[in-house]
């Protein structure tokens, strides 16, 4: 006892000399919340050393008591449902609510007070002294209740239900070695029951659930059944390798119940837990109780245990003169160091620390174990921790605490996502979701993230149409709107068309292809389309073929309703769209001024078509632009076309040449045009429709042909104009062809024609032979043609020609005479033929018979 | 000999007729909780009261009723306590001065903040309009307005004008309140 006084005195005395220097130290917190944080602060500070940027388990907030403990310093303490008793070593019992205010101050002690108890229904106070007495408040009545023990007591245990109960228990012990049960008797006395007789040491400690009363003395922790009357339990200290060290008497031993069946046992240098349970052995106590754990704490002397859900809390005090008792002979002469920050522990059930806080109280490197009491708050968890000069509440940190935590950590996500979490219970009070994620967007667009800042605008922003705005103008004064606007709203919410205009012109000065972009993905009802055109329509009038304006004028006008001007911009751009367009807005009558421009488009996409697909020839008649034409010639004449494209000759060819293919006789006024334009661009193909139209004047086609000096088509057109002379000598001067002449002569079949060509023919030994050659063909007499050939001519291959006139012939002759013979021998049989068949008997019967003679009667009737 | 026949009485009778409540006072400060219970516990008016800090803890027997009165502290630090201690009561009563206009916006949000807890949901409500005696103290039905009480329909809530200092209508308080009492029992 005598030591333990010392070395409170020390340790009191040592706190009076540098008081004023911690004065100085932490002189500056003078509000609650500002030491709180420094507090906060520094206990992660220590925590980061051992893991990197875990999130503390706990929060610590200081409680402002300390007028209290200006002049006093605290000994022990107490919480309940509502309040919590702080003994004083002055004697005094203050109640405080939970921030710390003083409710009521009870002074009836002359010595430090060393336990204090609160019954469940929070009526009476009692508290333990050294100067051996037991006093009981009652909190709603002035009641006082004294009783003197003599002895200096350490623990103190009032029945939990105290008020209820007529009995009045409570049971004191100390260094008496006594624990005493004291009640009131059936006459309203007061009456001492001794239930553990002195002889094992001082009573350290006692505490009461239900109808358990647990205690501490040298030989461990007892139990004591009030029900049953007997001790129930006796949980044996557990070997201490160091008995000098662990002295039980030097360190306080703290009793906490988990629950009415689990003890919590926290002594110097080991934790154990024990649960009480029922047997049914007769001669034994009906409970009985086990110990389930035993852990040994190397490095930490425990202060303090509280349960924290299936987790147990220490208050640990670390030992850090081990070595130095092992260097000196006698440790308690030997300076001791400072001592270190006590250190707040939680323990999961499986025995391994999962946080640790050091507490950076108010003088800690003069305390000892013993100076420092850890009590909870049992239906919620809050958790005091009293120094002498210090009160500090930790509780868990809420999701409020962790959001804070992450959001200093600039961990903003994760912090969004938990607030989005707690909105679904209602949301957080202190953090405003809309809030944190815009700050979340500053600190994006501080560090020049304007991507991720952009990304994280719906998840922050939903559905405010203001925030949109506002920071939609953030972006764009900042000249990153080209990252946001993939992520701008067009529905829930629709924001002002104002916005959109702003982004649209801002593409439009800066960035035309995300413009396109924007105006192809934005409906465009959104904003105002007229107030959009204007200025892309003044832009590209400067830059001339700028494709993305006219893409984007294109798509604005299809929007504003003017299919028109939309078709224009499309067709400018040769987009094959264009026609579907037409089609569907029938557009014919826009499209009939543009000719050019569809015809155009046609050639470029020809030009493409045939880029991709090299093997495959494309005939520029089947192009949709002009098989839109041709197929619609209703809505867009002939004529106009025809006008527009006198200009582009090719088109214009190309134009006619499908309506001809389509119809001989739709474009008939334009087939002397045609004329000219086969002969100029589709030569081959001028025969066939000189052959197939009847529309065009031969004259003119002729002059045509002549000009370009087109024999065949010459010829062509003087047979049709009957002009067959005329046309033989074409052949036969400039063509000089015999065949053909001769051909031509015979599908004319004009006997005055063969004589031209035989006229002609004569002096040219080249169309003797010709004509000889096919004189087995031609009905041209041959004597005649030899005999006009002149002498002295000179015939290439006449002696042939002459050898093939002859065989020609004798082959005629035989093949006539042969056939004679066929004709006479055919006449015989034929003749032998009847003649059997009239010779021959026919057999007659039946109706035909009587048909033959009748008839013969008949016949022969008029005969006879 | 008379006192163990009387203890013995005292037992049948808290046999059979003892109930006990446990209520909590809470309100803006100034607004007379503190002032309300002295004259619920003794019947007498002191004018001058220092306001209270933290809570004051009280017992009043009536009759055969036991209450526990928690009188918490109105002033806004001890604002975020109350929800603490009305916890598992049989009754809040919310003090309100009716003559002080201007905190009743305040006093509206604090009932509302209050009931709002999870932890407090079917715990029935007493509004209690004090100071009626004042000459502009608003009427029972203004008050009932003006904290919007009509739209509280998850509990039980009453309303009424009284005056600790004329104990105006403390005796209908002292009812309604040892009726929630009897009704728990």
């Amino acid at each position: 006892m005598d030591t333990e006084e010392s070395i409170r005195e020390e340790a009191l005395g040592s706190e009076e000399e540098i008081g004023s220097g911690d004065a100085t130290e932490e002189g500056e917190d003078d509000s609650v919340e500002e030491s709180s944080e420094e507090m906060e602060d520094s206990s992660e500070g220590e925590s980061i050393e051992e893991e990197e940027e875990e999130e503390p388990k706990l929060k610590y907030k200081r409680l402002d008591a300390g007028e209290l403990l200006k002049k006093d310093a605290a000994s022990t303490m107490a919480v309940s449902d509502r309040f919590v008793a702080l003994g004083t070593h002055n004697g005094d019992v203050f109640i405080l609510d939970f921030d710390g205010n003083l409710i009521k101050r009870f002074s009836s002690h002359t010595a430090s007070v060393n336990d204090i108890s609160i019954d469940t229904a929070e009526e009476f106070v009692a508290s333990a002294s050294m100067d051996g007495k037991v006093v009981i408040h009652g909190m709603y009545v002035d009641s006082t209740q004294v009783f003197n023990y003599r002895r200096p007591l350490k623990c103190v245990a009032l029945d939990p239900d105290f008020s209820k109960k007529d009995t009045q228990q409570f049971v004191s012990g100390g260094l008496a070695g006594q624990l005493i049960l004291n009640e009131k008797g059936w006459f309203g006395q007061k009456q001492d029951k001794v239930l553990q007789h002195s002889g094992e040491g001082p009573i350290y400690a006692a505490r009461w659930r239900g109808t358990l009363i647990a205690y501490a003395n040298d030989e461990g922790v007892k139990m004591y059944d009030t029900q049953s009357q007997q001790r129930i339990t006796y949980i044996r200290r557990p070997q201490n390798p160091r008995p000098d060290l662990y002295r039980p008497d030097l360190y306080r031993c703290n009793l906490c119940w988990r629950n009415d069946k689990q003890l919590l046992i926290g002594w110097a240098n080991y934790i154990q837990i024990a649960t009480v349970k029922e047997q049914n052995i007769s001669g034994h106590p009906p409970l009985f109780a086990e110990v389930n754990m035993i852990l040994n704490t190397d490095d930490y002397v425990v202060c303090g245990v509280a349960p924290y859900n299936d987790m147990t809390l220490i208050l640990a005090y670390l030992t850090n003169h081990v070595e130095k008792n092992e260097d000196s002979d006698d440790p308690e002469q030997h300076k001791r160091p400072p001592a270190k920050r006590p250190e707040l522990r939680i323990m999961n059930p499986s025995n391994e620390e999962i946080s640790i806080d050091a507490l950076p109280l108010h003088g800690f490197m003069h305390y000892q174990a013993n100076d420092y009491v850890l009590d909870y708050f049992p239906s919620e968890d809050m958790f005091y921790i009293v120094s002498p000069k210090d009160l500090v509440l930790a509780r868990p940190r809420d999701s409020d605490d962790h959001v804070g935590w992450l959001l200093d950590r600039y961990r903003y996500e994760e912090a969004l996502d938990s607030l989005q979490e707690a909105q679904a219970w209602g949301g957080s009070k202190v953090y405003n979701i809309n809030e944190v994620g815009e700050r979340y967007l500053t600190y994006l667009i501080r560090q020049e993230d304007y991507s991720k800042a952009a990304e994280n605008c719906k998840k922050v922003l939903k559905t405010d149409k203001e925030l949109w705005e506002k920071w939609i103008f953030t972006f764009s004064e900042l000249k990153h709107l080209k990252e946001i606007t993939p992520h701008i709203p067009f529905k829930d919410p629709q924001l002002s068309s104002t916005i959109y205009e702003i982004v649209l012109a801002y593409f439009l000065n800066n960035d035309h292809k995300s413009l396109y972009e924007t105006i192809t993905k934005w409906p465009s009802s959104i904003y105002n389309v007229q107030s959009v055109i204007e200025p892309i329509e003044d832009i590209l009038e400067k830059e001339n073929e700028n494709k993305t304006l006219m893409e984007c004028l294109a798509e604005l006008y299809t929007f504003n309703n003017e299919p028109e001007k939309a078709l224009e911009y499309n067709l400018r751009l040769r987009r094959p769209n264009a026609f579907d367009l037409i089609r569907k807005y029938n557009l014919f009558s826009a499209v009939q001024d543009k000719v050019i421009l569809l015809m155009d488009f046609d050639q470029h996409f020809m030009e493409e078509t045939q880029k991709a697909n090299e093997k495959k020839k494309i005939e520029a008649k089947n192009m949709p632009a002009v098989q839109l034409l041709i197929e619609n010639t209703d809505s867009i004449p002939i004529g106009h076309v025809v006008n527009q494209l006198q200009s582009r000759r090719h088109y214009l060819h190309i134009y006619l040449d499908a309506l001809f293919i389509r119809d001989h006789h739709i474009g008939f006024e334009f087939h002397d045009l045609q004329v000219e334009l086969y002969a100029e661009y589709d030569y081959p193909r001028l025969p066939e429709f000189l052959r197939a139209s009847n529309y065009y004047s031969l004259e003119k086609a002729y002059e045509i042909c002549k000009q370009r000096d087109l024999v065949p088509e010459m010829v062509f057109i003087l047979g049709r104009m009957g002009n067959n002379k005329q046309a033989l000598m074409l052949i036969i001067e400039r063509l000089g062809d015999v065949q053909r002449a001769i051909d031509f002569a015979k599908e004319q079949a004009d006997d005055d024609l063969w004589e031209d060509l035989l006229t002609y023919s004569l002096d040219k030994p080249r169309f003797i032979t010709g004509l000889l050659e096919n004189l087995g063909n031609i009905d041209i007499d041959p004597k005649q043609l030899i005999k006009r050939i002149p002498d002295g001519l000179k015939i290439v291959g006449l002696k042939q020609a002459l050898i093939k006139v002859l065989q020609d012939f004798n082959l005629q002759a035989s093949l006539r005479e042969g056939c004679q013979k066929i004709l006479v021998s055919d006449s015989v049989s034929m003749a032998n033929q009847l003649h059997r068949a009239q010779k021959r008997g026919i057999s007659c019967r039946g109706t035909v018979l009587r048909l033959i003679i009748y008839s013969l009667y008949n016949y022969l009737i008029p005969l006879i | 000999m008379a006192s163990i026949l009387r203890s013995f009485l005292d037992w049948l009778r808290s046999l059979f007729f003892k109930t006990e409540l446990e209520l909590t006072l809470v309100g803006l400060q100034n607004s007379g909780k503190t002032t309300l219970v002295n004259v619920i516990a003794s019947g007498q008016f002191s004018e001058d009261m220092i306001p209270t800090v933290g809570f004051n803890m009280r017992k009043v027997t009536k009759g055969s009723v036991t209450m526990k009165l928690w009188d918490i502290g109105g002033q806004p630090r001890f604002r975020s306590m109350w929800e603490r201690y009305c916890r598992g009561v049989n009754a809040i009563v919310f003090v309100i001065d009716s003559a002080d206009h201007e905190k009743l916006d305040a006093a509206r949000t604090e009932l509302r903040n209050l009931l709002e807890k999870p932890q407090l949901a079917n715990i029935p409500v007493l509004v209690l309009g004090n100071k009626n005696d004042l000459p502009d103290a608003l009427p029972v039905e203004k008050i009932i307005d003006e904290m919007n009480l009509k739209s509280i329909n998850n509990r039980e809530v009453s309303c009424y004008s009284i005056s600790a200092k004329n104990q105006v209508n403390i005796d209908i308080t002292l009812q309604w309140l040892i009726k929630k009492g009897k009704g728990t029992k």
